[in-house]
């Protein structure tokens, strides 16, 4: 008998159960319950039996990357292809009032001129025009051409601006959003009354960018007719295609998306954006390819960021320390948008507690989901009102966490990463030092969590060639974190393989369904449905050997030694048995389940650091990081990311932050120049931890969570080097000297 | 907008002789194609002098060391000769940006462009350095101090290229120290940059400061203190009467003017400090 071509059918119609599970909208977890085919739970093999997976496995792309030649869609020529660029408006709210259309169309190389804003303008960096042309300089000829005159409109750009009476108002409604409350408030503040110690402080964040480096941009390779491919820097290959194709008013099926390679996203980069519509449209009235990608002061104007805040909070706290009340009043500097911030208390638990959030409007872009969006803002106010609570109560900074934190997760990790900082013979633990030397060393501590879990809707396919080489393939994307390696690593582990014998294909719409990347659900999405499907094709693989070597299909084993059968004696190469598979080969479709991730991931850290308390500089001189994983694919990938996330938290601590001029209605530092995220000089010793108590066997995604408590950190250790509490970050040499009372 | 691409300096002054005020010479372009694309800058005339081999040298001479305009900072951090007499433009260099503006900048744009931030003028300041001008009407020699007039402003006319500095002979005992304050350890443009020199018992000081004033400038008042003799103990006094002075910082997008009065003040207090007597001992 020959073995079925191709596909192995899935069960028909299994029964239906409900699980929770998360979806993510724009980047925000959201918790739902859906319904699963009540199939055989899948399982991870015990961890002890890995011979590829919970290893640290080199990324395959590395030498493409480092090297230039892998290709993103910055770097996609196609034949016939224009350039377009966007014209900005310069001010938060302006009138146009004068754009010479007919002299940019003269410029030689130009072939288009859409404006997109005829009349008013309601956001600094909102596009006004778009230039198509043969050359990207011809294209910015014709910006300049079109000698665009503004005349500017009162606007608001800053929280005082906006909450004053009369203030000019953002879009419709009033510029402070209605209060979302939670708790009791009357509860809370007699709490607070009773407590044995209570503190209270505002704390502010600026707006951070996601400052990915790879701009925002896609090239529309539209030609006419009905096809269509889109090269686009996505977080969602398959949503970005749907988009495109409506736009380009094609069939969804006749849109293919494409991204090969992304330079970051960190949340800002789900849909088709102004951007994307606006190549479509040029294509679609062209009929050919347009390259728009994003210049890097558009990058900071419109491309959203991470929504800052204000946040008042007062503590309480018993004579033990356990937190008897919380009240925090904050407001959301999230531009046109709502913004977003996490409950308070955050990861800790209080007697009571009562929060108010409002978000107030300004004539800036709206924010969008960033790495664990509203997290590290409620962090950095919960950490700080904690340790000045520790501080006023005479209480150990450890032991205060411990006492509150609302897992006991957290409770082991403090105890871990007290032990690595070494907090045991550090001198300040109960009070801040004094700033009597040039280098005054402190330790802080942070912990976060997040969500973490899968989504049910991906799939993965597998495909055993005859001559041995295996495919995996999914249409979700790799945003540089590894997708492409835990792929072909679980199929390696599956078959037995090597991992570079397994070729990984995604970022392509047209692969079985995949996941927008966000929320950190990729890797619980995608791994699950990619060991399924090679659970299936090894069952499908041992079929075949079982009629062709006349043997049970169970008893069928695949190793690094190749193919064993129970009942024999003697190997099969893995090579010598695909040789055995019809021309076509072998494939097989897996999809998510349950069984396979898990949910929920909790965090801890330190960062010792050395203030000058005479120049106001910090030098963080070391962090560690202790995070469950559940499952770890591939351990090397894991801890690379964990140091992204504890990089970026450095950053948002010390340099990063949108910086305006309200009266001139400026971004002052629309440019890395100016906008200083870490560089390799910052980065200090970093001590990187995958938490193997957590023994969950499950796939979690682990992204968010280390970019949440670091910044936290950071600040409290400045403070408990030398006294300086800095309440508003970032923590610039300029604020730390103001903290200390040494500047007038 | 014309564009020369100029291979000797004949070539350069032959094109410079047309220049105007909005003309500008291009050299390793790190700051001025960076005004090309914000459009804060739309010349009449470039005239490109990066690829002229004959401004790019450093050579020891009877009048000091000569270093050619066309030097990168590159060739100031890989330089013996730099690293023997004129050590400060060598710490200057390492400041600047990052390997590859490094591998273009050049001593000749740093010092034109004449940002107050520059990294290595005020080493230029500190080493009693010399501008060696050239136009077709001739050639002329600026002390460094006379050559920066302002923001972003020189003694430079439009006509001129600068093709060299001279650097005195370093003398014998002179102290010197180069310190920069920025937001990073690295590509980070200076809050408050120091460099200085000194000789013994606070002899022929010149003590220079960049971004706490619209240009580059040398604390006077301080130099002067130091020539009388200063003692340690009476350096702080002396150095915030400095400051307050002789400097004129602004609040900006790096930094307030308040911070850089005041770590100012200690980077000169720290730098000065282990250099001055004691009481009683001082001359």
């Amino acid at each position: 008998m020959k073995l079925e071509p191709r596909a192995v059918p899935l069960q028909d119609a299994p029964p239906k159960r409900k699980v929770k599970t998360t979806q993510v909208v724009n980047g925000i977890e959201t918790e739902v319950e859906i319904e699963v085919e009540d199939v055989p739970a899948g399982q991870w093999p015990p961890r002890a039996s890995l011979r590829v997976l919970n290893h640290d496995i080199p990324r395959v792309d590395g030498p493409v990357k480092v090297s230039g030649a892998a290709r993103y869609t910055h770097d996609v020529r196609v034949p016939g292809m224009v350039w377009a660029r966007l014209l900005l408006s310069p001010l938060p709210r302006a009138r146009v009032a004068a754009l010479d259309l007919e002299a940019a169309r003269a410029v030689p190389g130009v072939v288009h001129v859409l404006v997109v804003e005829r009349e008013e303008t309601g956001w600094l960096g909102q596009p006004v025009a778009v230039v198509a042309a043969e050359t990207l300089e011809a294209a910015g000829d014709g910006l300049r051409a079109l000698a665009a005159r503004f005349e500017p409109l009162p606007w608001v750009v800053d929280h005082a601006a906006a909450v004053r009476e009369g203030a000019p108002a953002v879009g419709r409604g009033a510029n402070v959003g209605r209060p979302e409350t939670d708790g009791d408030e009357a509860r809370a503040r007699a709490a607070l009354s009773a407590s044995a110690t209570r503190v209270r402080a505002t704390y502010t964040v600026p707006v951070q960018h996601h400052a990915s480096l790879e701009t925002h941009g896609v090239v529309v390779d539209y030609r006419g007719g009905e096809d269509a491919v889109v090269y686009c820097s996505t977080q969602y290959a398959q949503g970005f295609a749907a988009e495109a194709a409506k736009e380009l008013g094609l069939k969804a099926g006749n849109v293919r998306g494409v991204v090969e390679h992304m330079g970051g996203g960190f949340g800002s980069k789900f849909g088709l954006d102004a951007q994307g519509l606006y190549a479509c449209r040029i294509a679609k009235e062209l009929k050919r390819p347009v390259h728009l990608m994003l210049d890097r002061r558009a990058e900071f104007l419109m491309s959203g960021n991470r929504s800052g805040t204000s946040m008042t909070i007062e503590a309480g706290c018993d004579a033990q320390g356990s937190l008897t009340g919380l009240v925090a009043e904050a407001w959301k500097h999230g531009g046109l948008g709502r913004g977003s911030l996490s409950g308070l208390p955050y990861c800790y638990k209080a007697g009571a507690h009562f929060r108010d959030v409002r978000s107030v409007r300004m004539h800036l872009d709206a924010s969008r989901a960033m790495r664990a969006p509203g997290h590290p803002q409620a962090s950095f106010g919960m950490e700080s009102i904690l340790d000045e609570l520790a501080y006023a109560a005479g209480l150990d900074l450890v032991e205060i966490r411990r006492r509150n934190a609302a897992h006991p997760a957290w409770v082991r990790q403090l105890d871990r990463v007290a032990r690595e900082i070494g907090w045991d013979q550090h001198p300040h633990r109960t009070q801040p030092g004094k700033p009597d030397r040039e280098e005054c060393i402190g330790i802080g501590f942070g912990i976060s969590n997040w969500g973490s879990g899968g989504s049910s809707d991906c799939e993965a396919e597998v495909r055993i060639e005859k001559d041995g080489s295996v495919v995996v393939a999914c249409a979700a994307q790799d945003l540089g974190t590894g997708t492409r390696m835990y792929m072909a690593a679980i199929a390696a582990e599956e078959f037995g393989l090597p991992v570079a014998a397994v070729t990984a294909r995604l970022g392509d719409s047209r692969l079985p369904t995949g996941v927008a990347s966000g929320g950190s659900v990729t890797t619980p999405s995608v791994a699950p449905a990619v060991k399924d499907a090679c659970t299936r094709a090894r069952g499908a693989f041992a079929a075949h050997l079982a009629q062709v070597l006349g043997r049970s299909a169970e008893g069928f084993r695949f190793g690094p030694d190749g193919v064993r059968h129970d009942g024999m004696t003697e190997r099969l190469a893995w090579s010598k048995a695909c040789g055995t598979l019809p021309a076509e080969g072998l494939s097989a479709r897996g999809k998510w389940q349950e069984s396979l991730q898990t949910r929920g991931v909790r965090c801890t850290q330190a960062a010792q650091v050395a203030v000058d308390p005479g120049t106001g500089r910090v030098r963080v001189l070391h962090m560690v990081c202790l995070q469950e994983v559940g499952l770890a694919l591939n351990r090397l990938a894991v801890k690379s990311q964990i140091q992204g996330g504890m990089i970026q938290a450095l950053g948002y601590a010390l340099g990063e932050g949108r910086q305006l001029d309200s009266a001139l209605g400026l971004q002052l530092n629309a440019s890395f120049e100016e906008y200083k995220i870490p560089h390799a000089l910052e980065i200090p010793r970093m001590t990187t931890l995958i938490d193997d108590d957590d023994t969950r066997n499950g796939v979690a995604g682990v992204g968010e969570p280390p970019a949440i408590p670091g910044a936290s950190a950071i600040a409290n250790a400045v403070h408990n080097a030398c006294g300086a509490r800095v309440r508003e970050l970032p923590i610039t040499p300029d604020k730390v000297l103001l903290a200390l009372g040494k500047v007038v | 907008m014309r564009v020369v691409v100029a291979r000797s300096i004949d070539a350069a002054l032959a094109a410079l002789a047309s220049a105007t005020e909005a003309s500008r010479i291009l050299a390793g372009g790190t700051d001025l194609c960076v005004e090309f694309e914000s459009g804060r800058t739309r010349p009449d005339l470039v005239v490109e002098v990066g690829r002229v081999a004959e401004l790019r040298f450093v050579r020891e001479t009877q009048a000091g060391l000569e270093i050619g305009a066309g030097s990168t900072c590159a060739d100031l951090l890989r330089s013996a000769p730099v690293a023997r007499g004129a050590d400060l433009l060598a710490l200057a260099a390492r400041e600047v940006g990052a390997v590859q503006i490094q591998n273009r900048a050049t001593l000749g744009g740093n010092l034109v462009t004449a940002s107050p931030a520059a990294d290595l003028v005020p080493a230029l300041f500190a080493l009693g350095a010399r501008v060696r001008l050239a136009s077709l009407a001739g050639r002329r020699e600026l002390l460094v101090e006379e050559f920066v007039t302002g923001y972003r402003a020189t003694a430079r006319r439009p006509d001129e290229l600068v093709e060299s500095v001279v650097i005195p002979p370093r003398p014998a005992g002179e102290h010197r120290a180069f310190h920069k304050v920025g937001t990073r350890r690295a590509q980070s443009i200076s809050k408050v940059v120091v460099a200085l020199a000194l000789g013994p018992r606070g002899a022929g000081a010149r003590i220079a400061a960049g971004s706490v004033a619209e240009r580059t400038l040398r604390l006077a008042t301080l130099e002067a203190a130091l020539a009388r003799g200063l003692a340690r103990e009476r350096l702080a006094q002396a150095v915030a009467h400095a400051v307050a002075l002789d400097t004129r910082p602004r609040d900006d997008v790096r930094s307030t003017a308040r911070y850089r009065r005041a770590v100012l003040e200690r980077v000169l207090v720290r730098v000065l400090g282990p250099w001055l007597e004691p009481e009683g001992n001082a001359a």
